[in-house]
Parts: structure tokens; sequence; C-alpha cells
């Protein structure tokens, strides 16, 4: 039994303390009470990270029905990412002191612990649990919105996540049959992952974690849900999620092939999509998937440099993502809209804002001097090493198109362009506090002067790679030059075909994309499956009675106390075949409930 | 729960004085534009110019040992992206009750 507290607290998943903090938040009514708690939860999880004991090592575990649940283990990686999750925890918990949801503040803060546990966990079954609960409390934060949309959104955001959980559940049974355990230390030996060919339901795994990360064609549940989310739920939505996926692909799948391929795509395709959106916060969304892209190419590569690459890309991009969402949110709290047809020309009442915007316009863009140019070079670097051409034009073309969605297209009509007539106040106090802290970190990790670039290239889990491209590559005249050089002459394409009107005008509208399918032609069927239904009249509802009767009969006789089930031991076939029938009910559900 | 009520003042275009005129005041004038445009130009000249200027670059993509390799590559990608913004909008984009009109038969 431990007494001492900063002994508890050197073996307790700072996730944990975070989640607590959340639960509390929801009990406490009295606003300044609950912001004490909203904010101190992550910095008391800051605090108990600094003091782990040690590292690779299990430092908490617990029993669970024969299985070992290691809840909290550090590694270097894991470091990476709860450090930079516990960031934006506390950065958006003061964005949010405004507001008087207590529901939402909870579960922001639950959400937020779920990852950061997620992340200091050694071993599957504590990944799945607090995957899941990622999954519950994130959506209340679409939910919260109170529309219409964002209540059908959420449920469809909902169903899709609790399918990757389902499908990480079967991995992990499968991981568990083969290995005898689902602790990491089994599976995963020093910079080696699992193998898609090789290792038995890391197929299942991988599409678990390809769902959380939106890869190609699994990916619209973000652009669906995220920009249907409260103002400061999409700041929250955009931290946690896919870089939960992205620890996950890289601690499991580190030079995976498949991935080079899938996140060049990744980084590609959602630049077509941004260039025709109206809706600036779903043209974030893209711009997230654009960036999640680079990270997973980087992990398929799999060398250290392209690994490093793919930590110090989430860390900067946790932060000066969440700063362009909250900047967006700060306009959508005080115009009521993010559409680009309904903005221009906020930077008169709202030039705090503006400023912040552009500081984060301008590091997603990877301008030197800003914290996208010190991570995302690594990866840039990484492929190039490899001679990987087209990998390499695929990632650097979708370099160009960052800058026309997130770096130009977000901060020019929102606060530049035509003047919409709209004379908003600036942000509240808090927001704009929050805000500047991201805009801090954004120049600081970028700055080459301030420190900053040392602290997060001493963050990154291979080390000598690190500094040897901190010292050789990073800031030589001929890499800072061509980078300028790509995005100016971008910049001035903008210019160009804006002076001689070619550039497409916003227009008001819903895009296409691939959540048509089960909205419209799987809408449809069910539509048309319901009339042959009811054509059939009582005749098929009797037939259909008797066959539910003995289907019911036999479900009884097996899964009932006395049935067959109940005689024998629990396997993990069983439970396999368990989560099989929960997937297909998921997925009937999510076609069935639009 | 509803998002907070829009703090919203429409105003048409007037003289008044704003907070963020003193910063950005100079992007409304009718000038800026093409200021900006020369402005960047006379950059991307300087950046392109400087790129022959030093020494050849060892890079391990061939291609992009080329001199203004990056300079017409940002130029030509960011104007593609662009460019197929017209097309895609036409086949893709809808009426934004698009869903909203066969989902609302079944609430």
């Amino acid at each position: 039994m431990i007494s001492d507290p900063v002994s508890l607290l050197a073996v307790t998943n700072p996730g944990l303390v975070v989640i607590l903090a959340g639960i509390v938040a929801y009990f406490v009514r009295h606003r300044i009470a609950r912001a004490v708690i909203t904010i101190g939860g992550p910095l008391l999880g800051l605090l108990t990270l600094s003091l782990h004991s040690a590292q690779g090592v299990p430092l908490a575990t617990m029993e669970l029905m024969n299985l070992t649940m290691v809840i909290y283990q550090v590694e270097k990686v894991s470091i990476v990412f709860g450090l930079a999750f516990l960031i934006a925890a506390l950065v958006n918990s003061i964005y949010a002191l405004h507001q008087k949801d207590t529901l939402q503040d909870s579960m922001a803060l639950i959400y937020a612990g779920a990852a950061i546990a997620a992340t200091f966990c050694g071993d599957l079954m504590s990944v799945f649990i607090f995957w899941e609960v990622t999954a519950i409390s994130s959506v209340f934060l679409i939910l919260r919105s109170g529309t219409v949309e964002a209540y059908k959104a959420s449920m469809r955001y909902l169903g899709i996540q609790i399918l990757s959980g389902v499908l990480l559940l079967m991995g992990a049974g499968f991981v568990q049959s083969a290995y005898g355990t689902m602790e990491f230390s089994a599976f995963l030996t020093d910079g080696e992952g699992l193998s898609l060919t090789e290792d038995p339901g890391a197929i299942f795994l991988f599409l678990a974690l390809g769902i959380k990360a939106a890869f190609p064609l699994m990916h619209n549940w973000l652009q669906d849900s995220y920009p249907k989310a409260t103002h400061t739920g999409s700041v929250v939505l955009s931290a946690f999620t896919t870089k939960l996926a992205v620890y996950a692909l890289l601690r499991f799948f580190p030079g995976e092939d498949a991935l080079i391929w899938i996140g060049a795509i990744m980084t590609v395709f959602p630049v077509f999509f941004a260039v025709v959106e109206n809706d600036l916060r779903k043209v974030l969304a893209y711009s997230l998937n654009n960036q999640v892209g680079f990270m997973v190419c980087a992990i398929g590569i799999g060398t250290p440099l392209a690994l490093n690459g793919a930590a110090a890309h989430a860390f900067c991009h946790i932060i000066y993502k969440g700063l362009l969402f909250m900047s967006m949110g700060a306009v959508l709290y005080r115009t009521g809209t993010t559409k680009a047809t309904e903005l221009g020309g906020l930077y008169r009442t709202m030039p705090i804002t503006a400023i912040f915007c552009l500081i984060g316009a301008a590091s997603i863009s990877a301008f030197p001097l800003f914290s996208g140019f010190v991570a995302k070079s690594l990866t840039m670097s990484a492929v190039g090493y490899e001679h990987m051409t087209v990998i390499w034009m695929m990632l650097l073309f979708a370099s160009a198109g960052v800058l026309e969605h997130s770096g130009i297209k977000i901060p020019y009509f929102a606060f530049f362009g035509h003047d919409s007539g709209k004379r908003p106040k600036e942000a509240p106090f808090n927001m704009l506090l929050a805000m500047g802290i991201a805009a801090f970190f954004c120049v600081w990790l970028g700055f080459p002067m301030l420190g900053g670039v040392d602290f997060l290239y001493g963050l990154l889990p291979y080390q000598e790679e690190a500094s040897a491209y901190l010292e050789k590559d990073l800031w030589t005249v001929d890499h800072v030059l061509t980078q300028f050089q790509l995005l100016m002459f971008a910049a001035l394409a903008f210019i160009v075909l804006n002076r001689i009107k070619l550039y497409p005008p916003e227009k008001r509208g819903v895009i296409l994309d691939t959540d048509w399918v089960y909205r419209r032609p799987a809408y449809i069927f069910v539509v048309w499956l319901g009339a042959v239904w009811n054509r059939l009249g009582p005749a098929a509802s009797d037939a259909a009675l008797k066959v539910s009767k003995r289907v019911f009969g036999h479900i009884e006789a097996t899964f009932s106390p006395q049935g067959q089930l109940s005689r024998g031991p629990l396997s993990t076939g069983m439970a396999i075949w368990t989560s099989v029938v929960l997937a297909v009910v998921m997925i009937l559900a999510l076609f069935t409930g639009g | 729960m509803s998002e907070p009520a829009p703090d919203e003042h429409n105003h048409p275009p007037s003289m008044t004085k704003y907070p963020g005129d003193a910063i950005f005041g100079w992007t409304s004038s009718k000038k800026t534009g093409s200021i900006v445009f020369i402005g960047m130009l006379v950059v991307c000249a300087a950046l392109a110019i400087a790129s022959f200027l030093l020494p050849t670059r060892h890079e391990y993509i061939h291609m992009a040992e080329f001199a203004p390799f990056y300079a017409l590559f940002g130029f030509g990608a960011f104007a593609f992206v662009v460019l197929m913004g017209w097309p895609l909008a036409k086949l893709l984009r809808r009426p934004e009750n698009y869903y909203e009109s066969k989902e609302t038969d079944r609430d």
C-alpha cells in the first residue's frame, strides 16, 4: 500500500488523473470551482507524468479474469503523444472556461483522459477499454450542439467508433490466442511491430486503427461529425482520436509497407475536397485528414528518422490544428456560422483571433520558423532518403495543397476577403488566452533560438537520428530556401488565379463524399425493403413470427443459464464470434440509423 | 443544448474605425491587391535567382536538383488544385438540404 502521494503519483497513469477530474467536474456546479478542476486535472496529469519512476517497464498492473492488464507503462514514444495530449487538454479547458455546460466540460476531460491513459498502457485490453471510453465520451461533444443534424451525425460517429473498438477487440483476441497474453512486451520487440501477413488478427487491429486514423474510404466520419460539434467540442475532438490511432499505428505497425501508400493517398485526396468545401470547420477536418496522412506515411517508411517525423508531426499538429479549430470556434461563437459564403472582413473587430489564426496557418503550412516546418521536414527527408520519388512528389504536392486550404483559405475567407458586414466582438478573454498559449507553442517549437526545437527533438524516440538531423540538415540554407520557394510560389499562384478570377467562388451546398454511399443508396435500399415488407402483408408477418420463435428457442437453448454455452469454459473463439455478431449488428444499425 | 446566441452585428461597410484597422486596415485598400502582387513577384524572383546562385544541391530525389524545381512545383501544384475545384464543384456539390430532404421522412 502506497501512502506517500509522490510515490503514488509515480505509478499512476496521468490519464486516470484527468478522467477523475472529468468525473468530479460533472458534479461541481460552481463555475470557479469547476474551472479549478478542469484546469487542475491536466496540470496534475503533467505533474504525474513528470514523476514517473521508470521507462519501458510496467509501473502499475491489474489482474482481470486471468488477464494481466498493464495500466501504466511509460515509453519514449508515449511521452511525446501523452505530453501533447496533456497540453491540449489544458489549453482546451482554458478555451472552454466561458461555457456553462457541465456535461461537456466533464466529457471533454474524460475523453482527453482516456486518450492519455491509452498512450500509457502496456496491453491491448487496457487500450481497448480506453479506446471505447474515448468513443463514448466524445460523442457528447457533437450531441451538445443540439441540432438534428448533430444528433444524426453523432449516432453515425458512435456506430463507426464502436465498430473500430469491436475490431480492436477481435484483433486482441487473436493476439491473446497466439501469444497467450495481450501485453505489448510479448508481441512488440524493440522497433518491430506486428506483421499484417504473418501475425494472426493483425488485420483486425489494422482496420480498427485505420477507422480511427480515418484512412481513405474510412475517413468520412471525421468530416461528417467534427464540423457539427459545438464550438469548443470540435477543438477537443481535433486533438485526440486520430492522433491516438497514429500513436497505436506507430507502436503496432512501424515499417508496414501498406501504410506508405495509404498515408500518401491520405495527404492528397482531402486537398481536392477542401478546395470546394464551404464550411471552414469542414475544410479543417479535411486538412486534419491530410496531416494525419503525413504521419501514417512516415510510420510506413519505418526508419528511425521517419518515426521521429511521425511523432514530431503529431506533437506539433495537435497544437496548431487545435489553434486553427479554436480560431474557427471563436468565429462560430461570435457570428453563429463558419460558412465561407457568410464570412469575411472579421479582422476589423476580431484582430487578435485573426493573428492567432494566421500563426496556426503559417505553422500548418510549414513556413520556416514555425512548428510545422521542423516536424514535417523529418518526414519529407526520410522519404527522400529512401528514394521513393512518387511518394515524395505526392507529399510535396500535398504540402502545396495544405497552403491552399489551411494556410490561405481559412484565414482569407474568415478574416479578410470580401467584407461580410459582420462586426462581432473579439473572442472572450479565455479563448484568446488559450489561442495565445497554442500560438506561443507554434512559434517556440519552430524558432531556432528559443529552445523549442531542441525540446521537441529531445523528446523524439530515436535521439541519435534526431540530433544528427538537427545539426546537419534542418537549418541548411538550401532546405530553408527550397521550402520558401515552394510556399511563396504557391502563394503567388493564389494571387494570380484570384486576379484573373479563376479561383472557384465559394458557394453554399454540401459536398458529396463517401458518406453518400450509406446515406443515399443504402438508405434507399432499406426504404425499399420496408415497402416490400409492407406489401407482403400479414402472411409474411405470420411466417416471420414463426421463424423468430424458432430462432429464439435455439438462442435460449444455447445462451440461457442452462444452455450449451454455460456447460463449457469460455473460449477466445466464442468471444471473437460474439464480436463478429456485434460488428454485423453495428453495421446494420449504421445503415438503418441514417 | 444549443450553441450560444450569436453575438452578431451586421453593418454595411462604412468609414467607422475598428480595432483591427491599425494592424490589417491596409488589406482593404484598393491598391493593396496590386502592391501585394508586385511584392510577391519580386520576392519570388529573388528566391528563384537565389536557387541558381547556390552551389548544386545534393538531393536524394534527382529531379529536385533542378534549381527552380520547388518554385515550379509549388506554383503548378497549387494552380492544379485550385483549377480542379471547378469540375469537382460541378460533380460533387449539391443543395444544402440534399440529405435532409430524404432523411426527414423517417424522423
